[in-house]
């Protein structure tokens, strides 16, 4: 007995200062550790709350966890890792498939936490080693790709990551087409839209990094959309970055559903900013919902995080701006140019023949984005002659520096989810009250700083209204929706020369019928409208002919109507401290009985007290009702 | 917006056309935009992206396939004139800009002045009708060359 407990303790010392192998002894230290617990590991395991409130990795491949519970629990995982690197044989042919050259990250925390890890025998990863050497980086940001209306997916901006190849950022933006470049997206398996909007809701596409030259997103982005790139340059020590390449490498073997509201590109990307400083806790941070610029706008709060911004201009910007640098004499020319396209005689000295012609070069890449894509078009070939004139003339041309639109800096904006409370009055009750929400984002009167200051992009609003006393429900009190929207977006392109696309509105929802239609019922909604907009001074003018289809049993027969009729607004936007608007519609109904025609007016007004608080106030008149409203907004 | 839209829509056709013939038509923007499955193209055609997902067991998805610039042997040059190509002709034209800084520096120059020159006095000669992009890297290497303007 006593001999037994002697050997007992005996054996247990020995333990403590010898291991019977490499990986007791690393798995023993993790341990003590509780290494599985530690922030930075579950950084590299995604680890995060699932739908169901528990919690797990979010990679949804096999291949991503070396225990079959890897998905689940922490602890098994790292020492399933730990047993991978120490014991799995070394196969000069396969040298890549080996665990530590496809989890090089995890191998480095490793080594950065456990002094035993030394003893795990570190071998050459020749493709890890040239993906290291070509992506070479010094430098990260965080790319705020703008707004992009005409395409769902893209209508709130997206974030891919770059590599800078320069420490500095400013020299860096002069080479970053050598740059590389990490994106996060579905993989989109349906050409179906409705399927589309579905699956990318809930889950249904699965989600991927890749990386390429970062060119090819540039021309992509800035060229062939026109959307300007804010670059969130971040503030990374060496080790950092090696951290965040190393992951990146990790994550390109497996796949993550892709949740367009939650858990999307611009989410991932602050998933990979995590691994580099457990401290940073971003994706803990973030929103539920994640909406792209909300994103920046985190990395901009984070103290240290953020170096600086920097802009660069689509083709579309250095047009306009190109344009803009003409005198009226060389506009004149250029307008001649853009006229038939042909080259002209220009008379007139060298300099401004090549400021003209440059000028000409970009709008012809403009105009015919496409078709100057292929070798043979004659659209190609037109451009080669001005591009040989230019030239031929021998002289550089300066260097274009496009002044960034600093107020549009996405991460300046307010924020996306918006609450408002109002009291008003209306022809149908004396006092009655509203409740709304919106999820996102922006509409045209919301403070314009760090949005597309020339659109409403919204998505879940909804409107309660309480009725003190309802005179058209007997003069009961009522509570109900007064209004809904899932997606309402109004994209104004304010008319100029060579700039001349149309303006367009879409809103599916529902409303309160309240012109006479019906004794103020409910109907399901769609509403589309297009036309033509101006923009002069702070005024900002649409004209727009519009079709609403409302669906509701009262209003006729059928169980809808059609209004089809012109609407126009004038908009006043003073800068951070107020935006107003006046407006004015006319329907003619179509399918309907007894009301033929409708028109609305009205006003609002909204006072940019503080960026995430508003005040505001809107009247309006309709056939046979009249409505009046304060309300105070808050975005949050 | 409706014109880019258009026009985005369009080139995905070029794409779709020139994915056929990808050999020929290498990496040039036309044949790769569209693979990458964030344009709009791919949701309005309904094209998938190369379907790895999953199948992948070690590193990195590659975005662009076979379009990258690790390629040997002045592959890398090819490539990037081939996806650059409109951006860089108008560079070289105007002796200025940053596609043609980029690719200064990637024939390992730093005299980005002196490259400029060359290149746009020799613009007709580099970019003349029916040129392919190899083409015009080994006559941008042998300008370079001849000139010593990379010294």
């Amino acid at each position: 007995m006593i001999r037994g407990l002697f050997l007992f303790f005996f054996s247990a010392l020995l333990c403590s200062v010898s291991f019977a192998s490499p990986l007791e002894e690393i798995v023993s230290e993790s341990k003590s550790l509780n290494l599985s617990q530690s922030k930075g590991w579950k950084n590299l395991l995604h680890w995060r709350f699932n739908l169901i409130g528990g919690m797990e990795g979010e990679a949804d491949s096999e291949g991503f966890y070396f225990s079959k519970e890897g998905k689940e629990d922490l602890e098994l995982e790292l020492e399933a890792t730990i047993k991978a690197f120490v014991t799995t044989k070394v196969d000069q042919s396969k040298l890549d498939e080996h665990p530590l050259c496809r989890f090089p990250s995890r191998f480095l925390f490793l080594k950065e936490k456990l002094k035993s890890a030394k003893k795990i025998k570190d071998i050459e990863c020749p493709k890890y080693l040239k993906f290291k050497k070509k992506v070479a980086a010094k430098g990260i940001s965080l790319v705020f790709s703008s707004y992009f209306i005409s395409r769902p997916a893209s209508a709130f901006g997206h974030t891919l990551m770059r590599f800078s190849k320069n420490e500095d950022p400013k020299e860096g933006q002069k080479h970053e087409l050598l740059d590389y470049a990490a994106n996060y997206s579905a993989n989109v398996t349906t050409g179906n839209a409705f399927l589309y909007g579905l699956m990318g809701l809930a889950g249904g596409f699965m989600g991927e990094f890749a990386s390429m030259p970062y060119f090819y997103k540039i021309r992509e982005y800035s060229d062939y959309e026109s959307r300007d790139l804010w670059d969130y340059h971040l503030n990374l020590k060496p080790e950092e970055i090696e951290r965040v390449v190393s992951h990146l490498w990790e994550l390109g073997s497996t796949y993550f559903r892709y949740f367009y509201l939650t858990q999307n590109c611009s989410y991932h990307m602050l998933g990979l900013v995590d691994v580099a400083n457990p401290e940073l806790g971003l994706t803990d941070r973030v929103p539920y919902f994640v909406i792209p610029a909300d994103t920046v706008a985190l990395i901009a709060e984070t103290p240290g995080l953020l170096k600086e911004v920097t802009y660069r201009p689509s083709k579309m910007t250095v047009l306009k701006y190109r344009l803009s640098l003409l005198n009226k004499e060389e506009r004149a020319a250029f307008d001649k140019i853009a006229e038939n396209l042909e080259l002209g005689e220009l008379d007139m000295p060298i300099e401004k023949k090549a400021k003209v012609l440059d000028t000409a070069i970009d709008f012809i890449d403009f105009e015919y984005a496409a078709e100057i894509l292929l070798e043979n078009s004659k659209e190609t070939k037109m451009k080669n002659k001005f591009l040989i004139a230019r030239a031929q003339l021998g002289l550089k041309s300066k260097p274009l520096e496009v002044p960034a639109p600093r107020d549009e800096m996405p991460h300046l904006g307010h924020k996306a989810r918006r609450i408002a409370l109002g009291v008003g009055s209306s022809s149908r009750s004396d006092l009655y009250s509203m409740y709304e929400y919106r999820f996102a984002m922006h509409d045209l009167l919301d403070l314009s700083t760090g949005q597309n200051p020339n659109a409403t992009m919204e998505m879940a609003n909804i409107q309660f209204r309480y009725d003190h006393e309802n005179k058209a429900r007997g003069n009961s009190s009522s509570f109900r929706v007064d209004e809904f929207s899932i997606a309402k977006v109004v994209a104004i392109t304010p008319m100029e020369q060579y700039f001349s696309d149309l303006s367009w509105k879409a809103n599916f929802g529902g409303r309160t019928i309240k012109d006479g239609g019906c004794s103020e019922c409910f109907a399901p909604t769609a509403q589309i409208a297009a036309g033509v907009s101006f923009k002069s001074g702070p005024f900002l003018t649409y004209l727009m002919g519009a079709t609403d289809f409302d669906f509701n049993k009262e209003i006729s027969h059928r169980g809808f109507r059609l209004g089809v009729g012109p609407e126009a607004k004038v908009l006043l936007r003073l800068g951070k401290i107020l935006s107003w608007d006046v407006s004015g519609s006319w329907r003619k109904n179509i399918f309907v009985e007894d009301v033929k025609t409708t028109y609305k007016y009205g006003s609002e007004l909204r006072v940019h007290t503080f960026q995430n608080l508003n005040f505001g106030l809107k009247y309006e008149r309709y056939k046979g009702s009249w409505d009046a409203i304060a309300k105070t907004f808050y975005y949050f | 917006m409706k014109k880019i839209l258009l026009a985005v829509i369009a080139l995905g056709f070029a794409g779709t056309v020139s994915a056929a013939s990808y050999q020929a038509q290498g990496c040039g923007l036309g044949s790769t935009i569209w693979t990458d499955g964030s344009s709009l193209v791919h949701q309005v055609l309904g094209a998938t992206t190369n379907g790895t997902s999953g199948n992948n067991t070690f590193g990195m998805t590659s975005g662009t396939s076979n379009c990258e610039l690790d390629g040997a042997g002045g592959q890398a040059q090819v490539i990037f004139i081939e996806a650059n190509k409109v951006a860089l002709s108008n560079d070289i034209a105007r002796g200025e800009g940053d596609t043609l800084a980029s690719l200064t520096r990637m024939y390992g120059c730093t005299n980005l002045d002196a490259v400029g020159s060359v290149l746009q006095q020799n613009y007709g000669k580099i970019f003349a009708e029916g040129t392919t992009s190899s083409q015009v890297d080994a006559q941008i290497t042998s300008l370079i060359d001849n000139s010593k303007a990379c010294i």
